[in-house]
Order: C-alpha cells, then structure tokens, then sequence
C-alpha cells in the first residue's frame, strides 16, 4: 500500500463525486461527503440510494468507478493496510463465522487486526462486549444471536484497536429501544473522545438526536450536505419563526415585511404569522419592540423545527 | 455430511478391493498393480483413481477449497475479512495453508486407514517406508484441485457454482480419460492436465521406491481401447508429473489469487 500524505486533515473522510457502476446499472452517480474529525455524520437516503455502496467503496470492498475518497487525508490505495488501521467498519449485517462464541469473534479479529497483544485482546474483548451489552452473551456461539445481538457485535468488532473513525452501516438496525439508546450513548462517548462516526440509517430521529452533520444520498446522488438546521434553512428558503401576538394590525403586518432579513411574512392562524428570515440571527427582540410601537404585545415566538423525516421526504421528492 | 458420505464410499469400495486382492491381468498389464507384498498400495491406488483418474483428490481437494473460500463468500463472512487491516494475499494464502495442513490430515489418515484395513484383512505386507512417499504423492494430488477449487472459488464466489463446476470438471475428467488415454500424458503436453498427473503421481511414486532407474511399460485407454504400450523411464515420468504438479498448482494459484485480488464484494 502507498499513501499520499497530507499535514493535519481537517477531515475523518473525504469523499468527492464517487462514481461506482455495475456494467450498465448505475450503483452510484454523484456521491460526495465529508466527515469532520470528532464528529458524528449522519448518512441518510432511502433503500438503493447508494449508502452501502459509497461505504463498500471507502472499504476498499467495491472498486470505485471514479471520483475521489481520502481518508484522514490520504487517498486509499492497493489494500490499505495502514489506513485501515484507523477504521472500523461495520456492515448492514454483520456476519460471523456461526460456531464462533461471541468473544471468539472478537479475539479472532483481534488477532487479524492485531489489534493488541493475548492479554491486552482479552481485556478489550471484554470490554468491548460489556460496552455494547453482550458481557451475558459472550460465550454464545454468533449463529444463536438474534438480529440485534449480531448488530451489537458487529459495532463491537468495528470499535477493535480504537480505530480513530467508525464506518457503520445501519448500527440501529434490529436494535429494541434500550439497544438505540445504548449505542447512542455509545457512539456519543466515542466522539467525546475526539473520534469520527459516520452512520448510515433509516431511523431518522436518531439521526437527528446524534449527528451534527448529515448528508442525504437519493439516487446515487449527494443531495445535501449540512447540519440538520442548514437542511430546513434550505427547505424553507431560511428560518422560520411562529410569532402570536396579542392583535395583529395590518399596519404592524406591513412593518414587518420591512424588517432587515425577513423575506416573508405568513398570517397562519389569527394574530398569529410566520415569519420566513434569511438571515440567521434572533428577530425575536425586534418582533417584541414592533408589537410594542404598534400597540400590541409578543405573547410568543418561537423558531420552527422541521421533522426530519419532513425534511428528507421533501429532499428525496424535490429530488426524483 | 459429504465427507461421511465420502467415507462410506470409500469403504464399500475398498472392502472388494482387499479381498478379491485386486488383480487381474489387465491390471497389471497396465502396471497398476503391485505385488502381493504391497496389496495396500493397491488399496491406496484403486481408491484414489475411483472411477475416473483423479476423482477421489478432485472431490477431497475440490471440494475443502471450495467450503474455504466461496462459503465465506456466501455467508458474507468475507466483508468483515476483508475490512480489517490485512492483505487480500494474506488472506488468499492464510486461507490455503490452511487447507493444506487439513488435507495433510486427510492424506495421512486415509493412508493409515488403508494400509490397517489392508494389514488387518490380508495380514502382515511390509513396505511401510513407502507410507510417507504416498501420502507426499496424495498430498500432490489434492493440493493440485485445492488449488483448481481456491480458483474456481474467486471466479464464482458461491459455494453452489464451485459445487457445479466441480461437477463439470468431473465428468470432463471422464470424457478425457476415455477419450484421450491419459496415460499419455506423460509424453504429451497433456501432462499438464491435472487429471493425467493427479493420480498418475501415485502410481510413479509407487515404482520410483522399487525401481528408480527403471522403466514403466503403459498402457492407457483412448476411445474404448486400449492404446499402444509405451515404455518411459521412472526418472522421466518422476520429472514430468512433478513438473505438470508445479505448473499446475501455481498457476491455478495464481490465477485464483488475480481474481480473488479484483473481487468484490456487493452482497
């Protein structure tokens, strides 16, 4: 393996107008995304939208038909040895040898990462296995693990030797609610210690609740990129405030048309408006003192949250 | 299950072997047959050339290889393989040796195995320095289709295609034998063909021990008869089938490796 070296990458991963095609069917047209180190990065997009394939492409388990991919700066090349070092990855459905016992699997990657030495690896297996739930379960063979416990191992098996980025795909997949919030927590604790998560899923208020970042794929194709406030600010055209007052005049209407950034002005319900900034800054004040000029009173304003789920819906259809 | 299979195969045939001693005239008109102190060796021949020459390594060999690496193919064991920080030929050959320290067991145990059965029924045969040789000649052997199964694993990538092209490879192994005389290998390129020298090694092995410097009088089968006799020089035969093992192994090795290198995993 070769790499290019890059001084301090700003990015865990880098991936620029990813191309991978399977003879004439197109896996993946346009996929480009960016993982900042430390940060959790939510990948979004509906069934066969190119998530699993951008992720087998970083691995090195498809071969990329063009575009660019850098991890931690340095662009992946022949097997890769050194760079994945750095990463773990886990797949949409982690598959283990069946007679292998829960920890089995975990010292036998170990030793094929040689993640650690026998001792060392004996200790971060149980560790590992108690991060993620499954300290009863360790002597079990995999092929009697249920869905979940198979999820739960496989995020065990991606986090073997610390790897500074974790690469999982669909790691809530199969997961009760007790498991969510547990690999939430988990995932929460990995980026505090200043390492990289990029997931893939489909259950969007996870995503919402753990990533800062997202991209949504749709087509084989990056739709947007940003944190889930960008997504609504692009939705929208910006932000939008709910602002109830104690009567709404039509002259106090009017004036607020005319405040800097404000682009719209909706009457949603009586003395009620939405108001659509572009700017992002908090017009709340300014509402509080118009309403004052103009005899009235801000009872509330409060600024909107767009569902995700109306969010990526709305991406993936202004997108078909 | 197909090695317990196999195993009952492998009895029903031997039992007729051992005692009806297995020689007829033709038998060792084709000079695969030894004499009365080596009824073993007989054993040893008759199982490994079953059938059709090269049938009982093709199965082992074949089929271990194939349950290797197509299995993790199709169980999806491969992506976890393949995502950790290990070479793709590090995975390749770790994978292979394995392979050959299991049929190094089976190649030692199914000798074992004969040559007890064989003592136990016939009595006391002598000869048991030749054990080692055989088992080197059995190991040849297997190792050869391991390398044809590791091939057709990395172009197939499922265990159900390798099975079929194993299958395939038989019966062309069948058609060859008929139809070519394989005993011709040795002077022919045909030698080259895993089938002409997987169980042909046996046999030269056999008379290597007893007659080094002698000559080997063969006879094959073309067409449904029987071919001119041709007389070889143990040497010669030693040299060609080993060459036709090397070329073989390395190049099915190689070839399996290129595909196994390129491949990728969608599932």
């Amino acid at each position: 393996m070769s790499a290019q070296s890059s001084a301090s990458p700003e990015f865990a991963l880098e991936v620029k107008n990813l191309m991978k095609s399977y003879g004439a069917y197109p896996g993946v047209w346009d996929v480009s995304l960016t993982v900042e180190q430390g940060t959790l990065h939510g990948f979004l997009g509906p069934n066969g939208s190119g998530k699993t394939t951008t992720m087998k492409c970083v691995m090195g388990l498809l071969h990329k038909t063009s575009g660019l991919i850098k991890v931690f700066g340095e662009e992946p090349h022949g097997d890769a040895r050194e760079l994945k070092k750095r990463v773990g990855y886990m797949p949409e459905s982690p598959s283990f040898p069946a007679y292998l016992k829960g920890r089995e699997v975990l010292i036998t990657y170990g030793r094929i990462r040689a993640a650690s030495d026998g001792a060392r690896l004996r200790e971060e297996s149980r560790s590992l296995l108690q991060q993620v739930g499954l300290a009863d379960a360790a002597e079990k063979p995999f092929g009697k693990y249920s869905r979940g416990m198979q999820t739960r191992l496989g995020i065990a098996v991606a986090m073997l030797g610390k790897p500074d980025l974790l690469i999982l795909d669909e790691p809530t997949e199969g997961l009760d609610p007790v498991g969510v919030a547990d690999v939430r927590n988990l995932l929460e604790g990995l980026v505090s210690e200043g390492r990289s998560v990029l997931l893939s899923s489909h259950q969007l208020s996870e995503v919402k609740q753990m990533c800062g970042k997202v991209t949504v794929v749709n087509k084989g194709r990056t739709v947007i990129e940003g944190s889930v406030e960008d997504l609504a600010k692009r939705l929208h055209g910006g932000i939008v405030y709910r602002a109830e007052f104690d009567s709404l005049a039509p002259d106090l209407m009017d004036e607020l048309k005319t405040v800097d950034g404000v682009s719209e002005v909706t009457s949603v319900e009586e003395d009620v408006v939405a108001v659509l900034i572009s700017k992002d800054y908090d017009v709340r004040p300014l509402l509080a003192r118009l309403a004052v000029k103009h005899g009235s009173l801000l009872l509330s304003c409060e600024r909107e949250e767009t569902p995700l789920e109306e969010l990526f819906i709305s991406l993936v259809k202004e997108n078909k | 299950m197909g090695l317990i299979l196999l195993a009952s195969f492998y009895f029903a045939y031997l039992v007729p072997i051992i005692f009806g001693k297995s020689i007829t005239e033709e038998r060792t008109l084709l000079g695969i047959s030894f004499g009365s102190g080596l009824w073993w060796v007989n054993a040893v021949y008759d199982v490994f050339d079953l059938f059709a020459s090269g049938l009982f390594p093709l199965l082992i060999g074949g089929f271990i290889a194939a349950d290797s690496l197509a299995t993790e193919f199709d169980e999806n064991t491969i992506v976890p393989l393949l995502s950790q920080p290990v070479k793709r030929s590090e995975v390749y050959l770790g994978k292979f040796f394995a392979k050959f320290l299991l049929l190094l067991a089976v190649a030692v145990l199914f000798t074992l195995v004969t040559v007890g059965l064989s003592q136990a029924s016939l009595g006391a045969q002598g000869n048991l320095g030749m054990i080692p040789l055989v088992v080197f000649a059995e190991l040849g052997a297997f190792l050869e289709f391991a390398a044809i199964g590791f091939f057709l694993s990395s172009i197939a990538r499922s265990g159900m295609m390798v099975l079929g092209l194993l299958i395939g490879l038989f019966f062309g192994v069948i058609w060859t034998v008929l139809l070519l005389g394989f005993q011709f290998g040795i002077q022919e390129p045909m030698f080259l063909l895993p089938v002409a020298n997987a169980a042909f090694l046996l046999q030269v092995v056999a008379y290597y021990v007893f007659q080094p410097w002698g000559v080997m009088v063969l006879q094959g089968v073309a067409l449904g008869a029987l071919t001119q006799q041709v007389a070889v020089t143990v040497i010669s035969a030693m040299e060609y089938v080993l060459a036709g093992l090397a070329v073989n192994l390395v190049a099915f090795l190689v070839a399996g490796y290129y595909f196994f290198r390129k491949a990728e995993v969608k599932g």
